[in-house]
């Protein structure tokens, strides 16, 4: 099932310098901590002037879409699925 | 006369036509881990009547096809997941495919948001072998785009029969039509498997005797001429001979 949510979230990163690479490493939501297992894909888009990143991350059940406002630098939750049909 | 003297194209392969298998589909499984490997369509919007943009490869093993409502999707495909577009997504996929193509050759033709045509001819690539290439793109495209993402690879002498070889397997396949192979390439392929022979064009052609791709490869520019009533015949008489 997939089910938009449109919350704040809280989103642990991780940038290497060597790769040049941002990845999420955990995210905390609804009282919960749910550890990044994979992150599916990354892409950005813009919104007005202001440009937004998304990572489709996926933890050890649950996928998340976690947009990031460049400009606010905040994190919200737009979207959780589970894979499994309504 | 001229059929007499056009024989088909002996030059080497150097148009490669890239596709990338049920595009919208295969890249929202890409970004969603949960859904890879299950019956999921893009359709424009999530409504029983919704039109269904994009069914995945699994979906359309159950027979979903581009162009269905939603609703007849679900009744053939009770597990079907259906998700709204995501252009920006699609976008980003198309960008990252054109930049990793762009390091092969400066001839990159963007066809449409999943189809490029690239001519190699010329390029130090080329002189590595064009399905060596192809091979190398295909992995680059899962390590450095997503792991998920297949493509499709036609190698020819023209765009045109590149494309129809990217067609001969899907999904996740790499062929050559060339001087060597289009003979019996062209007995497996019926006339709607060209990409511009709809069914009224078929028709056309089987006014004139044409009922196979073998026929219409061997016909005579005249009769090619007449099925078409237009400068169509001849362009198809140089297509099918690279």
């Amino acid at each position: 099932m997939i089910q938009d949510i449109k919350a704040p979230v809280s989103v642990l990163l991780s940038f290497n310098h060597r790769t040049r690479r941002v990845t999420p490493k955990a995210l905390e939501w609804d009282g919960k901590r749910y550890t990044v297992e994979k992150v599916g894909y990354h892409h950005q888009y813009k919104k007005g002037d202001i440009l937004h990143h998304v990572f489709t991350v996926a933890s050890e059940t649950l996928s998340f879409r976690l947009v990031f406002n460049t400009k606010s630098l905040h994190w919200q939750l737009e979207q959780i699925s589970d894979g499994i049909p309504d | 006369m001229l059929n007499q003297i056009l024989k088909f194209n002996p030059k080497e392969s150097t148009m490669m036509h890239i596709d990338l298998n049920s595009c919208f589909a295969t890249i929202e499984q890409q970004a969603n881990v949960n859904l890879r490997g299950k019956p999921i369509a893009v359709a424009a919007y999530n409504s029983p009547k919704g039109c269904i943009v994009a069914p995945s490869i699994e979906a359309k093993q159950y027979g979903v096809k581009v162009g269905m409502r939603v609703m007849d999707g679900k009744s053939l495909c009770p597990n079907l997941q259906v998700l709204e577009p995501d252009p920006w997504k699609y976008r980003n996929v198309h960008l990252q495919l054109r930049k990793l193509f762009e390091k092969y050759t400066n001839d990159v033709v963007p066809k449409s948001i999943d189809e490029f045509v690239l001519n190699l001819e010329g390029y130090p690539a080329y002189k590595r072998g064009m399905v060596t290439v192809g091979q190398e793109m295909k992995s680059r495209i899962k390590a450095e785009i997503g792991d998920w993402l297949t493509v499709n690879v036609g190698i020819a002498p023209n765009r045109f029969l590149a494309k129809t070889a990217a067609g001969l397997h899907k999904p996740d396949g790499l062929d050559e039509i060339n001087i060597y192979n289009f003979e019996d390439t062209y007995k497996h392929l019926e006339l709607e498997d060209l990409c511009g022979i709809s069914r009224n064009n078929a028709v056309r052609l089987n006014r004139v005797g044409i009922f196979t791709v073998e026929e219409m490869y061997k016909a005579e520019l005249w009769q090619l001429k007449s099925a078409f009533e237009s400068i169509n015949g001849y362009y198809w008489y140089v297509r099918l001979r690279g």
